[in-house]
């Protein structure tokens, strides 16, 4: 009995240790060395030129360009957990790799990734290390489900300020130190609306929303907007929950009399509500969110029998010939980032960071406060960052909120593909 | 609200199946099984790894049942060697352990990204009151029902199964009489965990399917085996498929939808305090 009790207390011990170990970032923030391109951009962004680098946060690297001031950016990710965002960092980290071997460059950027899991505790400890210890003077390409709302005011009270790779909650969209790229979840749910009452004529509008635990008050005003645009109203908003079947959402949206629906969710769950309306036989027509716009759900669709869209932040990834996307499909082919919305706001937002730096006048004697000084400036002054792959120009400025993004273009799944749809950006502004 | 029930019975029959589960290992093993459903989860997942990397859908589907029920039977091992003795409160919380490590392990293994399930008969199905039931329901209901009606004989008029019910009621009776309690005890959490892996490989076609939501279906299971007082295999399977009716039906009801995840919860906590209303409430508690 004695020994089956030690023999218990050893199993219990290991089930906690491999427990402790199985989380995707270390007690104190620091992202663990992973698979992911993130990563890997992460490591190289360091060395530039692409070349595999040490772990993230090693600033002893050599500048191969000559002295140039170094800057240190920095980023949180939600890079594992229940909603993973690993291209936009990754993409980021591409950009200031080839900015860095660019004998023109006027600095040199360090960038360091950090996973904070979707866990608030570690977004929080990794948001404080690269601020207190990495001394970072900005945060740029960020794509994570916690970041926005766990350290916005922990960037306000370090007079940091954050150019998000992809905003998520509303906490994103209203702070004074965060801006994100992307049009985001609010503007383009808007703009999705938009598109199926008015561009694809539907009046009978069925909303099944993926339930991230977040208040739902921003997603009833984002449809309120769209209500003041358009005069119509859903017939049903419901939120589902991870690991919920859809099947019972579809009867309900049959059954309801929905020509469309807009199911708010992610690639997988467009993948599962597909099946599901296939398996039901219904005709409605689905537009998703634009984390259902990748190369796999097209390909894992296929042909659907009904028509199926989705939301593009930027310019369409999947139209190739498009010469907006000529530079960002070389640069994330060459860094092994797949092509997503994700990949192209981390993109965009380190393009967007470049052009902050550079115009901050930042020179090899300034200390870090100096630094954090002239970026400040230089964040709130800013010239409006135009690029054709966006369909409003970027601008951070003094604001109490920032959502510069407010176009949307929209795509269709065509034999396993995705094609563009609309030949102009929505833009939201311009409709109110 | 008929159609709203019809589309219950895709998870109902998950539900029903790892209730059954349960029940199995509870009656045979002495243990209420927490981890029943990671174990069905590490063979979904082996499945539909198998499945992406080019192997064909139904040898994917066997391999993921047998490495469901190696897992399962592997920590059956564990038990009849560590726990033997022990009560099955204490084993029941010795799975705790087994489910906490598994989970770990599986994400190590196959990352916390939810996965894209295929459909085992494809479009094939049935249209009942206008609500298309797919073959794949109809197969776990109907996988559910044989399985519940194959251990009522088993265990109630073969040799096999009066052996089985003697090592689960006096176990140490039974090895004193020749019955190879550890052997059976294996066989039972082996089958325990094969059958625990085709409700996530059914069910997770229609739903985003990540290790800890497969793993949560043993919620809705232990309800069901509630329902069934963890001895009525049939009663398992009734409370199973009558849970993912409830669930279904509460998406067309405004003011619960929000809160239908909690209704197994609430189940096992009215069927607890129901079969506690003849207790007296004294100063013993």
């Amino acid at each position: 009995m004695r020994s089956t009790r030690r023999l218990i207390a050893v199993l219990a011990a290991l089930a906690v240790l491999t427990a402790a170990c199985s989380s995707g970032s270390t007690d104190d923030g620091e992202a663990e060395p992973t698979e992911t391109s993130a990563v890997d951009a992460g490591e190289t962004s360091e060395e530039g030129g692409g070349d595999q680098g040490d772990a993230a946060g090693d600033s002893n690297q050599e500048s191969p360009v000559g002295s140039r001031p170094q800057v240190m950016i920095g980023s949180v990710n939600s890079l594992t957990g229940p909603v993973p965002f690993p291209e936009a960092s990754a993409a980021a980290a591409a950009v200031f790799d080839r900015y860095n071997a660019n004998p023109e460059g006027l600095i040199t950027i360090e960038y360091i990734i950090e996973d904070d899991a979707a866990d608030p505790a570690l977004a929080s400890q990794a948001a404080r290390k690269l601020v207190s210890e990495d001394n970072v003077v900005m945060m740029a390409g960020a794509a994570s489900l916690v970041d926005c709302v766990v350290n916005g005011p922990y960037y306000a009270e370090n007079g940091l300020y954050a150019v998000q790779g992809t905003g998520v909650d509303e906490s994103c969209f209203v702070s004074r130190n965060i801006a994100p790229i992307n049009t985001g979840p609010y503007a383009g749910l808007t703009a999705s609306l938009y598109f199926t009452s008015e561009v694809l004529g539907h009046d009978a509008i069925c909303y099944f929303q993926f339930d991230t635990g977040l208040p739902p008050d921003p997603l009833e005003a984002a449809i309120a907007r769209w209500s003041d645009i358009t005069g119509k109203s859903l017939v049903t908003f419901d939120l589902y929950t991870p690991g919920d079947d859809f099947t019972p959402f579809v009867t309900k949206a049959m059954d309801e009399g929905c020509t469309a629906v807009f199911e708010g969710g992610l690639d997988f769950t467009a993948i599962a509500f597909d099946e599901a309306t296939q398996g039901q036989g219904a005709t409605f027509d689905i537009v998703h969110f634009t984390s259902a716009y990748s190369t796999a759900v097209a390909e894992a669709i296929g042909s659907p029998d009904n028509n199926t869209y989705a939301n593009s932040e930027f310019e369409p990834f999947t139209d190739l010939d498009s010469p907006a996307l000529a530079d960002w499909i070389e640069l994330m082919n060459s860094a092994d980032v797949p092509l997503t919305s994700f990949a192209e706001g981390g993109y965009l937002a380190a393009l967007a960071t470049i052009q902050i730096l550079e115009s901050a006048g930042l020179s090899e004697g300034d200390d870090l406060a100096a630094q954090r000084s002239k970026v400040e400036a230089a964040v709130l002054g800013m010239e409006p960052f135009e690029h054709p792959m966006l369909g409003s120009p970027y601008v951070f400025g003094d604001a109490p909120a920032h959502s510069p993004n407010q176009a949307s273009k929209f795509v269709q799944i065509v034999d396993g593909a995705w094609q563009t749809v609309t030949d102009d950006f929505i833009v939201l502004t311009d409709l109110e | 609200m008929i159609s709203a029930a019809l589309s219950g019975l895709s998870s109902g029959g998950a539900y029903a199946l790892v209730g059954v589960a349960v029940v199995l290992m509870y009656r045979l093993a002495g243990v209420m099984n927490i981890a029943v459903s990671v174990f069905g989860a590490f063979g979904a997942f082996s499945m539909v790894s198998a499945f992406d990397g080019g192997l064909g859908l139904w040898p994917s589907v066997v391999l993921g049942v047998c490495v469901g029920a190696a897992t399962s039977g592997l920590m059956g091992l564990v038990m009849a060697w560590l726990f033997s003795d022990s009560d099955a409160i204490t084993r029941s919380v010795a799975t705790i352990a087994m489910a906490i490590t598994f989970l770990s392990v599986a994400f190590r293994i196959f990352g916390d990204t939810p996965r894209s399930f295929p459909a085992l008969f494809g479009d094939s199905a049935l249209t009942v009151s206008g609500v298309v039931v797919k073959a794949t329901n109809v197969f776990a209901i109907g996988l559910a029902v044989l399985l519940a009606g194959l251990l009522v004989l088993v265990l109630g008029r073969t040799r096999l199964g009066v052996r089985m019910v003697a090592m689960s009621n006096r176990p140490v009776s039974a090895e004193l009489l020749g019955i190879p309690t550890r052997r059976y005890t294996v066989a039972v959490w082996l089958v325990g965990g094969a059958v625990a892996t085709m409700a996530p490989i059914l069910a997770a076609p229609t739903r985003q399917a990540d290790f800890t939501s497969l793993s949560l279906l043993v919620v809705a299971g232990l309800a069901a085996a509630l329902l069934g007082a963890f001895q009525s295999f049939g009663l398992t399977v009734v409370g199973g498929l009558g849970i993912g009716v409830l669930e279904a039906v509460a998406v067309r009801w405004d003011l619960v939808s929000s809160y239908r995840s909690t209704l197994p919860f609430l189940l096992i906590l009215g069927v607890l305090m129901w079969s506690q209303r003849g207790e007296v409430w004294d100063e013993s508690r």
